[in-house]
């Protein structure tokens, strides 16, 4: 089994690679051969550790919609940049909806959970404030955005505790939710000093979404945001050697 | 005088091939000890012929005299220079020889019959090679000085250059068997040969192992499992172990990438059949250096148990599990032997059945395989003491003496600070600490002061150790290190014996055991039958409280012996030689455990999941405690980078661009850490790692086209 989990860390690190290297579908090819040593394991009868195959297949769907992502955002045609956009929540809502949420994995993460509401934003931004629509699979996103901040608070208590990946969630989640300025809800991810990839990782869902026609006063706040983490990003950037 | 037995003396031929095809030969004369086994002199066999033969000197109704044997010997002693031959089919049934036991006073008579080329004539068929008889004077007070002592051996006749042939030829005085020869002394106009003593074979335990039938082997290639059972064990004890981890078999197997359905292997040793002779010892011991996993009952902590428990503890990082048949409780665990309180003891709690989680039976097939994975995830996985602390370098002391000379050699000076070995400093005595001993160690330390002078300037228990490192580490570390180690069994205490198994198996001075002759009366004790073994096995050296001091001086004299090296005329089939536990756990040793076996672009690796873990991507932080100091953690990451740069370069470097071609394997290693680099190096503006990084994405797309379905 470890052989396997080998396996998968050097397919998603090729797919990283390439997706920023952007080479989009040669990167979404690796996740995807992730995906599917990963689900073919789990089915197989005699699995074992089905938590850890979970929790990797969680990861592995996340990475699939960051790429998507960022293929879609990049792309002038805007028929493409939809149809990725939409690849990219549909990747993101199954590595919710499979994986994440399934109480029988005991996965603690909020990788797709919140992916999947900023995937359904960036290609449909009226929805954050619009109380009739429901995204699919859930409820409005303004709700579902609330549930996920409970969640997240819950898991950064005991399971994620000093995740920054967790107090970056919370960070976009009381964004979005305009309960806080950027400096205060960015304040724990700062002092937990991330290492450099998670910074770029926080502005590859900030930038995108600070240029999405939302309400001024969010759009302001996204923007801090993205001005924040950049200059803390170059503080510790150019530190080599 | 008796005469060499004809039907066991042999021509022993070595064929070399030279690289070109050339052949040339080497002779000698063998001497069959056991109905497969020739002794000889182990230079003829040097350096790697390609093939050997044997011919009997009374060859049987065969076609071809010559016998076939494999070209590697089965036992050789380089030190010796000797070597023993295994021949294929067996010759008649032998019995073994007379070894020499007596210690001869004045010199004696020898004889021998051999192969020299004196003897040798030409004949239509090349040369013949004819048996000569050869007699003359041991001279025993010979053959001492410098290196091993060897057989000092005046022969009647003389022969100038002609003695070749004669070399692994027995040397008999009367009927007893008392060496080879190995050599001529040019010096006394071919007049004096040098033998090797018998004594020196048989204090070789690898060669002792070679003669008898073997219990245990040969031990199981793949994962199996040793169960180490006490005197007087449980019935159901190795019953107990075997349903617990037969009911893990398919996770054990996976965990160790077998199939899944493959059957687990288990072998038994009982300690009192192990220490029944000295070769059943050495076997167990083998089996104790090489089993993966190892299941004890150390119910009562019966001394042999410690004692081997604590070879286990230096030679093996593998999985152990001590198991007691004893209920325990809380309170009870407190009283525990401080070396079993360290480990994972599994025992049977008060009231708990089978179906209980928390008996044997469901606990031990559970903690072989969380043994297992950890073993697997952590390198530095550990389930007794002293297996690092034995591998610690020599502890050294800060003196005041000023041009202090240790053996000749001035003592090292760091910035100023002058330091020395700090162990031939003291005796090392390892013993009981129960206030009923206290009355022992007044008595026993002021005669060891008063008769081992220059063994060292003080006598030091664990507790009188002045180092300031932990207890145990300076304890086990003190007992490999310390030349003069005594060790006192009075009272039989359960971690004296762990020690003294950690002592025999990692030091080659063996310790000076000592004993109350009052503890001599084993009937009144508890396990008589190994203690009597244990005794008759490892000598200690008896005193009487408040005695002679007699027992003290000759505790000493052995100690002098062992740093001479000089061969004890010990009872092969009894005892064993000080060192011999050592020179088996060498031999046995399963070095491949060992971290240094790892290649040095996967101890790169290794390094940097320990801090980063194997995917801080995902997990969200690092490892390594304390990672959250942002001064730190950008230390971890930068030494992240340059190790696997590091390991990055050495790999694509270490072998040719066409043996990547060649082997998809080396190219998945290579792509791997080409891969690392790449993601470690994207975002770096730094232009040195710029450029690393473009080589690297380079490389990543030509292996990616090399592999393109």
């Amino acid at each position: 089994m470890e052989d396997l989990f080998e396996k998968v860390l050097e397919l998603k690190t090729k797919a990283k690679n390439r997706r920023d290297l952007k080479r989009y579908e040669s990167a979404a090819s690796f996740a995807n051969q992730a995906i599917q040593i990963l689900e073919s394991a789990l089915v197989s009868p005699d699995a074992r550790e089905k938590s850890k195959l979970a929790d990797q297949l969680a990861d592995s769907y996340g990475l699939l919609g960051g790429i998507y992502r960022r293929w879609g955002l990049s792309s002038d045609d805007q028929q493409k940049k939809y149809e990725r956009l939409k690849e990219s929540f549909n990747a993101y809502n199954t590595g919710y909806k499979k994986y994440e949420e399934r109480e029988e994995y005991k996965i603690a993460n909020s990788y797709n959970r919140l992916n999947r509401l900023v995937g359904y934003l960036l290609f449909n931004p009226a929805s954050l404030d619009d109380p009739q629509v429901d995204i699919p699979d859930g409820k409005t996103l303004k709700e579902e955005l609330e549930d996920a901040g409970v969640s997240i608070e819950n898991q950064l208590k005991l399971e994620r505790r000093g995740d920054v990946w967790a107090i970056a969630d919370m960070a976009l989640v009381k964004l979005l939710l305009n309960r806080e300025s950027p400096m205060a809800a960015y304040a724990d991810f700062i002092s937990a000093s991330p290492a450099d990839y998670v910074y770029d990782t926080v502005l590859s869902a900030l930038r995108p979404l600070a240029v999405l026609e939302l309400r001024d006063e969010i759009v302001d706040k996204l923007k801090g945001a993205v001005e924040l983490v950049e200059g803390k990003l170059q503080n510790i950037r150019p530190a080599n050697l | 005088m008796g005469n060499v037995d004809k039907k066991r003396l042999a021509l022993v031929r070595a064929i070399f091939k030279s690289n070109t095809g050339e052949m040339t030969y080497k002779h000698g004369t063998g001497y069959f000890i056991t109905k497969d086994l020739v002794l000889t002199a182990g230079h003829v066999l040097s350096p790697a012929p390609s093939e050997v033969k044997v011919r009997l000197e009374e060859p049987s109704d065969r076609k071809d005299p010559w016998l076939e044997t494999k070209a590697s010997p089965v036992w050789e002693n380089q030190k010796l220079d000797a070597a023993l031959l295994k021949i294929d089919e067996p010759i008649h049934d032998v019995e073994a020889p007379l070894w020499c036991k007596t210690s001869f006073d004045k010199n004696v008579e020898w004889h021998s019959t051999a192969y020299p080329l004196a003897s040798a004539e030409m004949t239509e068929d090349g040369k013949a090679y004819k048996s000569a008889g050869l007699e003359g004077k041991w001279y025993v007070d010979g053959g001492g000085g410098q290196g091993l002592q060897e057989l000092d051996l005046g022969v009647e006749h003389e022969s100038d250059g002609q003695w070749n042939g004669i070399s692994g030829a027995p040397v008999f005085v009367g009927d007893e068997l008392v060496g080879i020869i190995k050599s001529y002394k040019t010096g006394y106009k071919g007049k004096r040969l040098d033998g090797v003593p018998v004594n020196q074979f048989l204090s070789d335990p690898a060669f002792q192992r070679e003669l008898k039938p073997k219990c245990l082997s040969p031990l199981p290639r793949q994962l199996w499992i040793l169960i180490l059972t006490s005197e007087n064990s449980d019935e159901e004890f190795s019953d107990t172990v075997k349903i617990s981890i037969d009911k893990q078999r398919e996770t054990i197997n996976k965990v160790t990438g077998l199939p899944s359905d493959l059957e687990l292997r288990f072998v038994e040793v009982k300690v009192t059949e192990a220490l029944n002779e000295p070769t059943k010892w050495y076997e167990a011991v083998e089996a104790i250096c090489e089993a993966p996993i190892m299941v004890a009952d150390v119910t009562s902590y019966q001394p042999a148990v410690m004692l081997m428990l604590g070879i286990r503890a230096v030679v093996r990082r593998g999985v152990t599990v001590p198991v007691t048949s004893t209920e325990l409780n809380e309170s009870l665990l407190s009283e525990l032997p401080f070396n079993i309180q360290e480990t994972k003891l599994i025992f049977p709690w008060p009231d708990s059945d089978a179906k209980d989680t928390r008996h044997p039976i469901n606990r031990i097939g559970e903690a072989v395989v969380n043994g297992l994975m950890q073993l697997r995830g952590y390198p530095t996985y550990l389930d007794l003491p002293a297996y690092d602390a034995v591998r610690c370098a020599e502890p050294q002391v800060v003196t005041d003496e000023s041009n202090v000379q240790v053996g000749g050699a001035k003592v090292p000076e760091l910035k100023g600070i002058v330091v020395r070995k700090a162990e031939p400093e003291r005796i090392l005595m390892l013993c009981s600490f129960n206030e009923m001993y206290k009355e022992y160690w007044n008595y026993v330390s002021v005669k060891i002061t008063r008769n081992f002078r220059g063994a060292g300037k003080s006598i030091e228990r664990m507790l009188d150790i002045s180092s300031p490192r932990l207890v145990g580490q300076a304890l086990y570390e003190s007992i490999r290190w310390t030349p003069c180690c005594i060790i006192d069994w009075t009272h039989w205490r359960p971690n004296v014996f762990f020690e003294l198994g950690v002592r025999l198996s990692c030091s080659d001075i063996g310790p000076i055991c000592l004993i109350e002759e009052k503890e001599l009366d084993l009937e009144k004790g508890t396990f008589p039958e190994q203690k009597r073994q244990l005794l008759k096995l490892l000598r200690p050296i008896s005193y009487k409280l408040h005695g002679s001091r007699d027992p003290f001086k000759s505790a000493f004299e052995r100690y002098h012996s062992f740093l001479n090296g000089d061969q004890e005329y010990l009872d092969p089939d009894s005892a064993i030689p000080h060192n011999a536990t050592y020179r088996t756990v060498v031999n046995a040793f399963d070095w491949r455990q060992e971290s240094f076996a790892r290649t040095p672009h996967e101890e790169l690796r290794a390094s940097i999941e320990i801090l980063q873990g194997k995917d801080p991507e995902k997990d969200g932080g690092f490892q390594a405690l304390f990672s959250s100091n942002a001064e730190f953690k950008q230390e971890i990451r930068r030494s992240g980078r340059e190790r696997w740069i590091a390991a990055w370069y050495y790999f694509r470097n270490r072998y040719e661009p066409e043996d990547f071609e060649m082997s998809k394997e080396l190219r998945n290693q290579l792509s791997a850490l080409t891969e690392c680099v790449v993601r470690e190096l994207g975002k770096q503006t730094d232009p040195h790692y710029q450029r690393i990084y473009n080589e690297a994405v380079e490389l990543m797309d030509k292996l990616d086209k090399l592999d393109l379905p």
